[in-house]
């Protein structure tokens, strides 16, 4: 939508109006080398504020610049991913952990294993500074995995592929096809798994999850099987050399969005080296994590994109 | 240039399968002229796919099997040219545009052919454009593929073709998933571009009656291996796809067959045809009431921000068949799925005075069937005796009644067959064996004329008379508005979620410009629906046919 002009200035029609921002989908290299930043955050820190900031500042831009494309309503599996991460590990904690020092919060019946498997024990006390350490560095994984999530959502996969040089192209249209037939996947699941109820609540586990599996197999055959003669009756992998119809533009929204992704990293490494207690706290004893005014510039850093980045195309609907 | 070039030929063309003793294509010549629209027709299964498919080599190359002879296409030897090298000539638009879309938005869609035939960015930006503009699609430009509706989604399909500028498209079936409205708008944008552009066009149909009138020349494949090209008019009187029109031309024992309504109208107005007493009769016969076996009070179906349906008010009675028709998109399969009590409604819904919603999965089958628009969702065991034997278990039905039922639908099927190697018409006939174990009173079809030929849908036809006899109510969404006309006591059509027309089939698809039947057409304002409505001219010159009473 253009800005419309109404302002009068002493009777005059202002003619002159700042060139409204136009919408446009941001590089997809760029939303990646943001979030790499972000990932060395991660990687850098075991403190649970600094790590709840990067998923909160991630969320934020995810929120503000996703498009309404199919790829982009990924986010909430990365963060049940991310979740189920911590998840499994505080449960291998509680079974199998090493650390079981500290304040004892309940006690399993402890099982001895044999001389050959020594190191390993399986139950025991659990300690509150065991479920602690966990949560914290089970987090530094699940935030990397959000901060992959937070790429893929902002960035549309096959133009990230469309930038790869010519000799990779067919590598990308294989992956292109791949990519589009998760959704397709998702959409026949549903649809499929809609239909079964049609037939009856009398059907065994393994008769329900066949009937899900092969007609959504049979489906997925089939439409990969009809795309790929779509594109080779398009001239996908002729002689010609292919050309593109869009260019990606790097401008400076790119830049600078990059930028605060690095910005944010070189900040987290200053922080580390500095006082390395503030993102790397002793496991023992239990101690609640400092907030250094750092850490809120590198949220800050890595929340702004929000505001840098045009905001994208899809004017669906 | 020699005047008439030939844009296709085929030469002595054999096609064989493997796996198969007998060829698809036998001995087959054909020439198909440039800037001509052909029409290829025949019975599901005879081969149509087959030939399309030769033109632009995807048969062989792609399909495997062994042709044997030529097809030169612009000069090119489909032998020795693959289809990607064929893509700057011949352009085709497979059957399902979704599963052929290889971007996600509009104009990258529109522009990757012209990627892969490296044309320069510029050439590409001005020609996506101009592609946009000749389908009329402009203001789609950025929408992502997947909001687009049925019409829009063909459209996008048949612009990305078109902007390579080929010299020949080829169509497999391009309205089978189109309401009226919007199939008329395709193949009215096709016949433009055959006429502005020069463009030679071939397309299959399974609803002859929606191309006829645009078609140059008719191409028939029997179903033998032999393809037979001829005029629409001699083509039409020969085949065995029979068009309302031809059955019409029959009925009257017209020498010609008709090609339009246009001139099934004049013909029509030279002789002094009599109207057979049901269609000069007042509209409807209503029968004692009977209490309504469904009945559906303010139903409402909400997908996020989307009203799908909107209090919708309605009453079925046992041993009726009701007809939902409206655009793609207007709400008639939601309108199924909630009746099925198998999508989540607001309102009140009581089947057989019981809510299908409350009642458990077991219940409900035994309340309402549903047959899905992709009937084959509901089939997973690898023979049809197993899926006949699941039915019986799921039904709490004595063993053998599926296999019973399937017997009175008339479909003798080898019980040891792998569904997914039947007939979409067989398939049909299972999926609704399957679901009619239960006895249920109630039956839903969904688009179940989709993909089936004229035989096909004659017996289908006979299927659900042969169940409103027995007493079931059955409800039937559907496009092809012959088939309502055929089948239908009642049409509710559906705009917008919301119900705009409820009443006698005869009454509200005769008023209805885009629902009426070709009959209905050719006859209009007269309430005729079927050629059976009609009669021969007889002696009695009864000025109109007795219309005014």
């Amino acid at each position: 939508m253009s800005r419309s002009v109404t302002a009068f200035q002493g009777g005059h029609q202002a003619l002159r109006v700042a060139p409204g921002r136009p919408r446009r989908d941001l590089h997809p290299g760029a939303w990646w080398g943001w979030a790499i930043g972000a990932a060395v955050v991660a990687t850098l820190t075991r403190n649970p504020l600094l790590l709840s900031l990067v998923v909160a500042a991630l969320a934020y831009v995810v929120v503000a610049r996703r498009s309404d494309a199919a790829w982009a309503r990924s986010a909430r599996l990365y963060l049940l991913l991310a979740a189920t991460i911590i998840g499994i590990r505080l449960v291998f904690q509680v079974l199998v952990g090493g650390l079981r020092e500290g304040h004892v919060l309940f006690r399993l019946p402890q099982i001895d294993l044999p001389a050959w498997a020594a190191g390993i024990q399986i139950g025991g006390p659990v300690t509150a500074e065991g479920l602690w350490f966990t949560v914290c560095d089970a987090g530094r994984l699940a935030v990397l995995v959000w901060c992959v999530g937070a790429a893929n959502t902002l960035a549309n996969p096959r133009r990230l592929l469309r930038t790869l040089p010519h000799a990779a192209h067919r590598l990308a249209t294989a992956v292109a096809i791949a990519v589009s037939s998760a959704p397709q996947l998702v959409e026949s699941t549903q649809r499929v798994a809609r239909a079964r109820r049609l037939r009856g609540g009398h059907a065994t586990r393994v008769h329900a999850v066949r009937g899900i599996v092969v007609p959504v197999l049979e489906d997925a055959l089939d439409r990969s099987m009809s795309l790929a003669a779509s594109m080779e009756s398009r001239g996908f992998g002729s002689d010609h050399r292919p050309s593109r119809y869009r260019a990606e533009w790097w401008r400076v929204a790119e830049s600078l969005t990059v930028g605060c992704g690095a910005a944010a990293a070189a900040l987290a490494v200053w922080l580390r080296v500095s006082v390395p207690v503030v993102l790397w706290p002793p496991a023992s004893p239990l101690s609640w994590p400092v907030l250094d005014p750092a850490m809120v510039a590198v949220a800050v850093l890595l929340a702004l994109p929000a505001v840098i980045a045009p905001r994208p195309t899809e004017d669906a609907a | 240039m020699s005047a008439p070039e030939s844009a296709v030929t085929f030469d002595d063309v054999t096609v064989t399968y493997p796996g198969r003793d007998e060829p698809t294509l036998r001995h087959a010549d054909l020439v198909i002229p440039e800037g001509d629209l052909t029409v290829v027709v025949g019975r599901t299964g005879t081969g149509k796919s087959t030939l399309l498919g030769a033109i632009n080599g995807l048969v062989p190359h792609f399909s495997g099997g062994e042709l044997r002879g030529t097809v030169v296409v612009c000069g090119r030897d489909t032998r020795t040219t693959r289809p990607r090298d064929l893509a700057d000539v011949v352009g085709f638009v497979p059957q399902d545009p979704v599963s052929s879309f290889v971007t996600d938005r509009v104009d990258d869609e529109i522009a990757y052919g012209m990627e892969q035939l490296g044309i320069e960015p510029r050439a590409i930006r001005k020609r996506v454009e101009e592609t946009l503009d000749l389908l009329g699609i402009a203001d789609l430009r950025h929408r992502p593929l997947t909001t687009l509706s049925g019409g829009q989604q063909q459209r996008v399909a048949i612009a990305a073709v078109l902007a390579g500028q080929p010299r020949v498209v080829v169509l497999d079936e391009p309205t089978s998933a189109l309401d009226p409205t919007a199939a008329h708008d395709v193949l009215a944008a096709i016949a433009a571009l055959v006429h502005d552009l020069g463009l030679t066009v071939v397309l299959a149909e399974h609803r002859l009656e929606r191309v006829t009138q645009f078609a140059d020349r008719l191409v028939w494949i029997p179903g033998d291996g032999r393809v037979i090209a001829g005029s629409p008019e001699d083509m039409l009187a020969a085949t065995d796809v029979r068009p309302p029109l031809v059955r019409l031309a029959d009925r009257l024992h017209w020498d010609r067959v008709p090609v339009s309504v246009r001139a099934a109208r004049r013909r029509a107005q030279t002789e002094r045809i009599r109207l057979a007493p049901v269609a000069t009769g007042p509209a409807g016969t209503p029968g004692p009431p009977v209490a309504p076996v469904v009945s559906v009070r303010r139903l409402g179906v909400r997908y996020g921000q989307l009203d799908a349906l909107r209090a919708i008010d309605l009453d079925l009675a046992p041993a009726s068949v009701t007809v939902v028709m409206g655009r793609n998109g207007s709400g008639k399969s939601s309108l199924l799925w909630a009746l099925a009590g198998a999508l989540p409604s607001s309102g009140q819904l009581r089947v057989a005075g019981v809510d299908p919603r409350d009642a458990d999965s077991d219940r409900a089958r035994r309340l309402v069937a549903l047959v899905p628009q992709t009937a084959s969702d509901l089939l997973y065991l690898p023979s049809v005796r197993a899926e006949c034997d699941q039915a019986d278990a799921e039904s709490s039905q004595p063993a053998g009644t599926c296999v019973a039922r399937l017997t009175e639908l008339g479909h003798s099927l080898d019980p040891r067959t792998d569904p997914r190697d039947l007939s979409e018409g067989q398939r049909l006939g299972l999926v609704l064996a399957v679901q009619l174990t239960g006895e249920p009173p109630v039956v839903l079809l969904d688009e179940p004329t989709r993909g089936l030929d004229y035989d096909a849908k004659d017996h289908l036809a006979a299927i659900i008379r042969d169940l409103r006899v027995r007493g079931h109510c059955l409800v039937i969404s559907t496009h092809d508005v012959e088939f309502a006309a055929l089948i239908g006591d009642r049409v509710v059509l559906l705009a917008a979620g919301e119900v705009i027309a409820d009443g006698p089939t005869r009454e509200i698809v005769t008023s209805s410009p885009a629902y009426a039947p070709q009959i209905a057409k050719v006859f209009h304002p007269s309430p005729v629906l079927t050629p059976d409505d009609v009669l021969p001219a007889g002696p009695p010159p009864r000025a109109d046919g007795g219309r005014s009473r």
